[in-house]
């Protein structure tokens, strides 16, 4: 049986890795960033974020074709977390849809982002 | 038109599942489609966490339908209605660190025409699907 494209496996949408001392939470192929994926995506960044001081956190959207304006308020709160250790966070992987709710919610001035997850790499650890 | 009852997630899943399963959005491109979703979801996020305070037991309607070129869209709730003009523009200063309250700002950049009816219980939503520039 196939599963519909509209269908996803919350526990396997989220995918979270490390490289040196930077968090990357990143998402399934084909991802539906919303109401039930949001509340995954702000525990796993959280729980990324609250365990280092200074922590580097990048939120790869690589993969995600959907999101809604809950994932924005969920990243307002992770940055909110990140910055207040100090730490940083970059966002990356930014489908051109994505990119237009960012504009038009004007938070592009809000958060840092990256052209893909090697130039995001390279921002946390400069 | 349908009726749905249940979490949010729930909720969403269902109204996801009645309009995009349904040959409304068939051949449109990915860029309509997430415009589409996106009004949607947001407008029955709205319905369901400020319409009825989150009561899974209260129903949130879907209506849809094409006429020509435009799909219209209509999400109703059954709570204290609202006034639009009330609510606070989240692009403003205090607004930008704000978690939430960016519902409609959404819905009105990516649909063509909304409006607010019934004291604000039932929004309904016009998206033209023809390609900008076409007749």
């Amino acid at each position: 049986m196939t599963s519909h494209p509209f269908d996803q496996n919350l526990d396997q949408a989220i995918e979270s890795t490390t490289f040196g001392d930077v968090s990357i939470v990143g998402f399934q192929t084909g991802s539906l960033l919303d109401e039930s994926l949001v509340r995954n995506l702000e525990s796993t960044a959280l729980n990324a974020a609250v365990t280092v001081d200074r922590p580097k956190l990048i939120v790869d959207f690589e993969g995600v074709v959907h999101l809604t304006s809950a994932a924005l308020g969920a990243l307002l709160t992770i940055r909110r977390e990140v910055e207040g250790r100090q730490g940083t966070l970059i966002l990356t992987g930014l489908s051109p849809a994505i990119d237009e709710v960012f504009d038009i919610a004007c938070l592009r001035p809000v958060f840092a982002f990256a052209a893909d997850r090697s130039a995001a790499i390279d921002l946390c650890q400069a | 038109m349908r009726s749905f009852t249940g979490s949010l997630p729930e909720v969403v899943q269902s109204t996801r599942d009645f309009v995009l399963r349904g040959n409304v959005v068939e051949g449109l491109s990915p860029e309509l489609v997430f415009a589409i979703r996106l009004a949607l979801e947001e407008a029955v996020t709205n319905a369901h966490r400020h319409g009825h305070g989150g009561d899974p037991d209260l129903p949130i309607s879907i209506e849809f339908s094409r006429i020509g070129d435009d799909l219209i869209l209509e999400v109703a709730d059954s709570g204290d209605g609202f006034d639009p003009g009330s609510i606070p523009d989240p692009r403003s200063p205090e607004g930008l660190e704000r978690s939430s309250g960016r519902g409609l700002l959404l819905i009105r950049a990516f649909m063509h025409h909304v409006e607010h009816l019934d004291a604000g219980r039932r929004i309904r939503m016009r998206r033209c699907l023809a390609p900008a520039g076409s007749s």
